[in-house]
């Protein structure tokens, strides 16, 4: 097994694997299909990686973040590792078929999940010698999938047309029966399971029930004020991450700073790279932010609205501590918190009126392919039409003898009932004051509680840290003249001196 | 009344100039920068290019809440459609335009279209070459768009001494050209880089540390990168960054598709029946090259003596509206086309008369 360990330090400059890198590597090499769960920043991408490098052919790895595979790609390359390359919808024209055409000549192909869809991709890649398929974030086929990812459904039909090449799902967070979904879409067969436990026992586990609104939001300044920090505030919408990052200024000298999608991508580029850089303290945030942001110092996430399913709350809670020291979770809800979620699922779905148009209106004219595009064209947004003109696709593949728009609304009412299940779970959850948080935590996600933590939950009972207040109190940013800034910008050697 | 937001004070600037002859619609184009022929005729018409695509990302929702707010007011009020400033409007904006001190430069015709690369391009660049010369490399870029990547590839500095003699020459020409505004306005742009331990600010805070409103700081901003695009031909570095970005005649593009054939000798209802386009499309175009392309031969379509007649009445009505000039002509004769086309092309590059 010398032969790893010098591939590794060769072309990685690591000296040893981290725990089960060796052993996922191993099956890898060997041809099984492996599942591997675990946490962010464990360095799972070497488990593609280097067997990809090692075996013949070319790897394909699935992955929906494309600055996430552009930063990888870069990454490689520093390394002097030259054959990898990106596919993705940013690419030019004259750049995607440059790559197509060297298929062949490169190691590691990232690929977006819509690229791979791509009749003209599929082609070369069904006469490619493809070595491994990796598919990263791969609980996007099940909790995502049916609505946001239907991209990523087709994964599995895309691995058969490859040839079925040995197969490595990566997900960070996956419930039992999320896994079992992941399986069954790839068409797993007899997969090597390797999991991270889910518990991260540097955290400790608070839940708050208030009566009101404002009640949390005092409880939540509260918090911030003491908590030692960096930290991050989830909250449910854009309105209420500008709001509190503003009640958090207002009343602390700290600098806070709000997140969500509503931004320019420039200006959410800046805030995620203060946060980075410790010249904002506090983000609040919808979930729109996070995702392959990895900043390891990270104290508290506060969730000041709960999250849809208790597999988001652990990968949000999950940012916190990554550098292993105490760090603190802490979840504010009141009775009335139940109502905002359940209209979130309810907007998720077209419908039972517009299914019903809809297929009327596609079925008077059923020359045309329905494409996500052509349902948008009557008024349907983005997510919207993607669901109907998948499912409309399958309606039309199963031969199924109910109509379309029976067939559709069966779906959506499964889905919904499977959304709302999860919601009641992490409710239940949420408010179970009974029993250890932790463990209740683990049971979802078919594990016991191994050791115990020292800081472990409200219900087991914890001390919260306090910031050392020297520490705090350096609010915004340094004032300097532009003249100081530019010259500090742009005369970083002379400074150094 | 509260104070007026500053996109508020800005519309009823625009409104000031196109005085009960333009909807409130026509002045959201404006200002979104709607690159529809009858806007651009707008702005020809009363002289306001400069104001053209000043708030990009005002939504329709958002403005026609602002604008009611200026009706409660009785600041403007829209009867007919038409926007008309009420007396007590004229004095607000007087008050306004008393103390506002206007951006050293800023023409949203003339560099809407340019300012968002160049300002990607000066901003990479200078983070790049930040972060460079501190000897560090791991970073997000602020911008991840191929276009602007390439861009940066092909004038990367090879080694380390050119790249300090980019990043002096850089400094002293930004120096330069920064000096002439006002400290704040400098202050925007600077502090909107980034680079090496210092991020940028979102314009959001931007607002906070100069005490502007948010829009105005957008506003203010974009001036200093239409400064700069007017003024880089004095630098050698800076103009890289406006390289193939500034083109001489701003046409739309089917526009430019009707120039083409217009050029080719084929007569307006050829090129209708050519390109499957109605007529008044066309005459649109017509229009829109007449006040823009300097080579426009308007005798080819108006004579001598209805061009004179228009330009003529157009003056002493004191007025841009079509159906005002048209009932001040003697006689009929003349279509709607023809003195849109007069006034257009007078209002434009050829405006001298
Ligand atoms: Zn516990």
């Amino acid at each position: 097994m010398g032969t790893l360990d010098n591939r590794l330090y060769e072309w990685f400059g690591y000296s040893s694997f981290k725990h089960n890198q060796r052993e996922i590597i191993e099956s890898v090499l060997s041809g099984e299909d492996v599942f591997l769960m675990t946490a962010t920043g464990s360095g799972k991408s070497l488990c593609y990686q280097l067997p990809a490098l090692l075996k013949q052919g070319t790897a394909i790895i699935v992955s929906p973040l494309l600055a996430l595979m552009e930063n990888q790609v870069q990454e490689l390359k520093q390394l002097g590792i030259k054959n990898v390359a990106s596919y993705n919808s940013f690419l030019s024209l004259k750049e995607k078929k440059s790559v197509l055409n060297r298929l062949p000549e490169y190691k590691l192909i990232y690929i977006s999940p819509e690229s791979l869809q791509q009749k003209d991709v599929l082609d070369k890649l069904s006469r490619l010698n493809v070595s491994l398929l990796a598919v990263d974030e791969a609980h996007c086929i099940s909790q995502w999938g049916h609505e946001f990812r239907t991209d990523y459904l087709k994964i599995g039909e895309a691995r058969n047309k490859m040839g079925s090449p040995p197969c490595l799902a990566l997900t960070a967070t996956a419930a039992p029966e999320v896994r079992k979904d992941i399986l069954d879409k790839l068409n797993m067969k007899d997969p090597v399971i390797k999991c991270d436990t889910v518990d991260r026992t540097n955290i400790s586990i608070r839940t708050i029930k208030k009566e009101t609104e404002e009640e949390k939001r005092i409880e939540l300044i509260d918090c911030v004020r003491k908590l030692p920090k960096p930290g991050m505030v989830y909250v449910g919408s854009r309105k209420k991450a500008e709001e509190l990052a503003e009640a958090i200024k207002n009343e602390m000298p700290f600098a806070a700073s709000a997140y969500h999608g509503g931004m320019t991508k420039e200006d959410r580029h800046l805030i995620q790279q203060q946060f980075l850089l410790d010249e904002v303290q506090i983000i609040c945030c919808t979930n729109a932010f996070g995702m392959g942001i990895n900043k390891p110092n990270i104290r508290f996430v506060i969730h000041f609205d709960y999250p849809k399913d208790i597999e988001s709350y652990v990968q949000e809670m999950g940012r916190a501590g990554r550098d292993g020291q105490r760090s603190t979770s802490i979840l504010l809800y009141t009775e009335i918190d139940h109502v905002f979620p359940r209209k979130m699922i309810e907007w998720e779905f077209p419908t039972e009126e517009e299914v019903q148009y809809i297929c009327e209106v596609l079925r008077t004219d059923d020359s045309h392919d329905v494409t996500r595009k052509r349902v948008e064209s009557y008024g349907f947004e983005d997510v919207h039409a993607r669901f109907i003109s998948h499912y409309w696709e399958e309606w039309r593949n199963k031969e199924d003898a109910r109509s379309q728009e029976e067939f559709i609304n069966m779906v959506i009412k499964r889905r919904k009932g499977w959304k709302f299940n999860k919601l009641i779970q992490m409710e239940e959850w949420i408010s179970n004051n009974n029993k250890c948080r932790r463990e209740t935590l683990l049971e979802t996600f078919g594990e016991t509680l191994q050791s115990p933590a020292k800081q472990c939950c409200d219900v087991c009972g914890i001390t919260e840290p306090l910031e050392d207040v020297d520490e705090a109190g350096d609010a915004g940013f340094p004032m300097m003249s532009w003249q100081d800034r530019l010259y500090a910008l742009l005369q970083q050697q002379t400074h150094k001196g | 009344m509260n104070n007026l937001s500053f996109r508020q004070t800005i519309f009823l600037y625009l409104s000031d100039h196109l005085d009960g002859e333009r909807s409130v619609n026509s002045i959201f184009h404006i200002l979104t920068g709607k690159r529809s022929s009858q806007t651009i005729q707008d702005i020809k018409w009363y002289n306001l290019t400069k104001y053209f695509h000043m708030f990009p990302y005002w939504k329709i929702s958002d403005f026609t809440a602002e604008t009611d707010e200026l009706v409660k007011y009785e600041l403007i009020d829209t009867n007919e459609n038409l926007v008309r400033m009420t007396a007590k409007g004229k004095q607000y904006l007087t008050d306004f335009l008393l103390h506002y001190d206007w951006p050293a430069f800023f023409n949203g015709w003339k560099y809407g279209q340019a300012e968002s690369l160049f300002w990607k391009r000066v901003s990479l660049l200078i983070q790049c070459l930040s972060y460079a010369l501190a000897k560090n490399r791991s970073f997000l870029p602020v911008f991840e768009e191929e276009e602007v990547q390439q861009w940066l590839k092909q004038r990367w500095p090879k080694n380390d001494k050119t790249k300090q003699v980019l990043a002096d020459a850089l400094l002293g020409e930004l120096f330069q050209l920064l000096e002439q505004l006002s400290n704040q306005d400098a202050f925007l742009f600077s502090y909107r880089l980034s680079g090496y331990n210092y991020t940028g600010l979102t314009m959001r805070q931007l607002s906070e540390m100069t005490l502007l409103e948010e829009d105005e700081c957008y506003f203010r901003f974009q001036a200093v990168i239409h400064y700069l695009l007017e003024h880089v031909d004095q630098t050698t570095y800076l103009k890289e960054a406006a390289y193939n970005l500034i083109e001489k005649t701003v046409l739309t593009r089917t526009t430019k598709h009707t120039l083409y054939y217009l050029k080719q000798g084929f007569t307006m209802d050829e090129i209708s029946y050519i390109r499957q386009l109605k007529r008044s499309t066309i005459e649109d175009h017509v229009v829109e090259i007449a006040s823009e392309d300097e080579e426009f031969q308007i005798h080819q379509y108006v004579s001598e003596y209805w061009k004179n007649l228009i330009v003529n009445k157009m003056k002493s009505e004191k007025t841009m509206k079509l159906k005002t000039i048209k009932e001040a002509l003697p006689e009929p004769g003349v279509n709607y086309f023809i003195i849109r086309l007069t006034l257009a092309y007078y209002g434009g590059n050829h405006g001298n008369t």
